[in-house]
């Protein structure tokens, strides 16, 4: 479903070249829930916005669903992250002066969908995070944990290739961060494939496979294993 | 894109949309009020002036010695210029045409709520008609018996009968004759009638301004004191008017005590007379520019403002799939909706500004055309200063979403 063969990915400024990423090989099939661990700067960012077609990249090759990402035009980038990724952020990223109706309306809006299917798709989307009650209440009026479970109806609305998920329970306590991930969970457990960037080690063990990135490289770990490489770190 | 995700940001985001909103209506308003009013002025430009306007000499003396006597001054002035063999004809004139100023109104009737009707009085001789080579339309000229002539203090009694210009006699008369008809030229004044209609001419910008250029009244009275002098106007041979000017001012010259106030052909009057027109109209023009720049600027502005709040707005929507062209339509359709809500109000602020103006001027600015066409150049700036900050926003990098928290 994702496959990255000799990815890299350089950042270049006059005076200085980084490779934030070096040749990364990696296969992610579908129904998977990978976690991506590493330190600060070693390159999770950058994976991340390769991974999401977030940002280009000038070597090896990006195979989505079977297309080739690289190369592709901006507009065509565009389509890939609507069609194909559903996004959960750290800091939710919800639209504030939109109502969740219209939070969870807007990558259906970009499809171009009718306004039926995307009624039904937004409903059910919100009754699956179980804030169907809560449609036409601003952002602003719900707590850290509810914004964050918009956020994945928002995502998973669309019905996406994968859900890619940055630090989703970074900004919440562990009560609701407990939630939210119970929330990944059970959505993985229906078929839908999910990689989530963390540094928490608790919660990257519940995942499936952990893929570990340190200073541009990444080490890819099956679960029997990654337990055993996280819990000696 | 759809309108509604707007309609719900716009509503987020009332302070803002209000100040759009508010700063193109009153863009609107001033900017097609002043256009109207620039394009009702200019499109009079040739109204035709009635009069040979390129052979008539003005001339206007000005005694400083207190003890000359006027009267017999115009006497000589009057004699010794139509000895000047080029010089057809001359008269005394308390107004000129293209200069004149006095505005009054006339009535039919002497109620307190009768209506006025703006003109200007020439008082003259019964030369001014072969002067101005005006045309007797109805009635009969004015002649030398009629004319009442003497110095203020010591001539009390007004001409009685006047002449009326054919556009003034519609006004007041309809189709009816004008001929025998009374007039009042003040309410308190006594009253006057009309023995004949001349051909129009014009009189000067006031009247201009309100669409009643040709409306004038000649009186068959001279009557002159140190404080009001007359003018003088004179018909000279076709072609040798400038060439004769030089001649003309010696000869009034030749009176002592007193200095040419002004001496010009009514052709440089004329001009005058659009210079002054053509600044009027281009200051309201250049003003409208101004404020045209500045509320483009003022849009510039606040959407740049917007962009650079809403980067991450921005770039999440990137994210979420938006194209580079759907961030650029979501900002155009929002500044069209402000717009449009805008330019109604703004039309709405201009029609009762050029209603209030046509109303005091008595001459309708309104033209449908000019205002649609005002609306459409608002339109076409406020989207030109909408494309560089949404172009700016468009340029947002889609992975700002994961760069902090």
């Amino acid at each position: 479903m994702l496959r990255m063969e000799n990815v890299s990915k350089i950042y270049r400024t006059e005076l200085v070249e980084t490779h934030a990423l070096r040749k990364v090989d990696l296969h992610i099939k579908s129904g998977e829930f990978v976690s991506v661990t590493g330190p600060s700067g070693s390159g999770k960012t950058t994976f991340l916005n390769l991974a999401g077609a977030l940002e280009t990249f000038e070597e090896g090759d990006y195979f989505l669903d079977g297309q080739n990402v690289k190369g592709l035009s901006d507009d065509k980038l565009s389509e890939i992250r609507n069609q194909k990724i559903g996004f959960i952020f750290q800091s939710f990223n919800l639209l504030p002066d939109l109502p969740l109706f219209d939070n969870v309306d807007v990558p259906l809006r970009y499809r171009g969908m009718s306004a039926k299917e995307r009624k039904e798709r937004i409903e059910h989307a919100l009754e699956t995070v179980g804030l169907a009650s809560r449609m036409q209440h601003l952002p602003t009026q719900l707590s850290g944990g509810q914004q964050q479970r918009v956020a994945i109806a928002r995502a998973i609305a669309g019905d996406p290739l994968f859900l890619l998920a940055d630090e989703p329970t970074g900004n919440l306590d562990s009560l609701m961060a407990q939630q939210v991930m119970e929330l990944l969970e059970d959505i993985n457990s229906k078929g839908t494939t999910i990689i989530m960037v963390t540094h928490d080690d608790q919660l990257a063990r519940r995942a499936h496979r952990n893929i570990q990135i340190f200073d541009g490289q990444v080490s890819d770990i099956e679960k029997s294993v990654a337990d055993d490489v996280i819990r000696s770190a | 894109m759809d309108i509604k995700p707007i309609f719900l940001g716009l509503k987020q985001n009332k302070f803002m949309a209000m100040l759009m909103i508010i700063q193109i209506a009153f863009t609107m308003g001033v900017l097609s009020s002043s256009v109207l009013v620039a394009t009702t002025t200019l499109q009079e430009w040739n109204v035709p002036s009635g009069i040979p306007h390129n052979d008539i000499v003005r001339i206007s003396p000005e005694f400083f010695d207190d003890n000359q006597d006027v009267g017999q001054a115009m006497f000589n002035d009057l004699k010794r210029v139509k000895d000047i063999p080029a010089v057809i004809n001359a008269a005394p004139s308390n107004a000129v045409p293209f200069t004149a100023e006095n505005m009054i109104d006339v009535y039919l009737a002497t109620e307190e709520d009768a209506q006025g009707f703006k003109t200007v009085v020439f008082e003259s001789d019964e030369q001014i008609i072969d002067v101005l080579q005006l045309s007797l339309i109805d009635g009969r000229l004015i002649t030398a018996s009629d004319v009442v002539k003497g110095e203020i203090d010591s001539t009390p009694q007004s001409a009685s009968e006047v002449m009326i210009s054919q556009d003034m006699a519609k006004v007041l008369f309809g189709d009816d004759s004008a001929i025998g008809k009374t007039i009042w030229l003040a309410k308190s004044a006594d009253p006057v009638k009309v023995i004949g209609v001349y051909s129009n001419f014009m009189t000067g910008e006031r009247l201009n301004g309100r669409g009643k250029s040709y409306h004038s009244i000649i009186r068959p009275q001279v009557k002159w004191s140190l404080n009001q002098q007359p003018h003088y106007l004179m018909r000279v041979e076709p072609g040798t008017a400038v060439a004769l000017l030089e001649d003309i001012i010696d000869v009034f010259y030749l009176e002592r005590g007193r200095y040419i106030n002004s001496s010009e052909l009514l052709k440089r009057t004329q001009k005058r007379m659009y210079d002054g027109r053509g600044s009027r109209a281009l200051t309201f023009l250049v003003l409208s520019l101004v404020l045209l720049i500045i509320t483009g600027l003022g849009i510039t502005g606040l959407t740049a403002f917007q962009v650079t709040q809403k980067r991450k707005q921005i770039g999440t929507r990137r994210a979420l799939g938006a194209k580079k062209s759907d961030i650029m339509r979501y900002f155009l359709t929002e500044n069209s909706v402000l717009t449009l809500i805008g330019l109604v109000i703004g039309v709405a602020v201009t029609l009762s500004i050029t209603f209030e103006l046509s109303e005091q001027a008595g001459q309708n600015f309104f033209n449908l055309g000019v205002l649609l066409m005002t609306a459409l150049l608002l339109w076409v700036v406020n989207i030109l200063a909408v494309w560089f900050p949404a172009k700016r926003a468009a340029n947002i990098a889609p992975a700002i979403v994961t760069r902090g928290a």
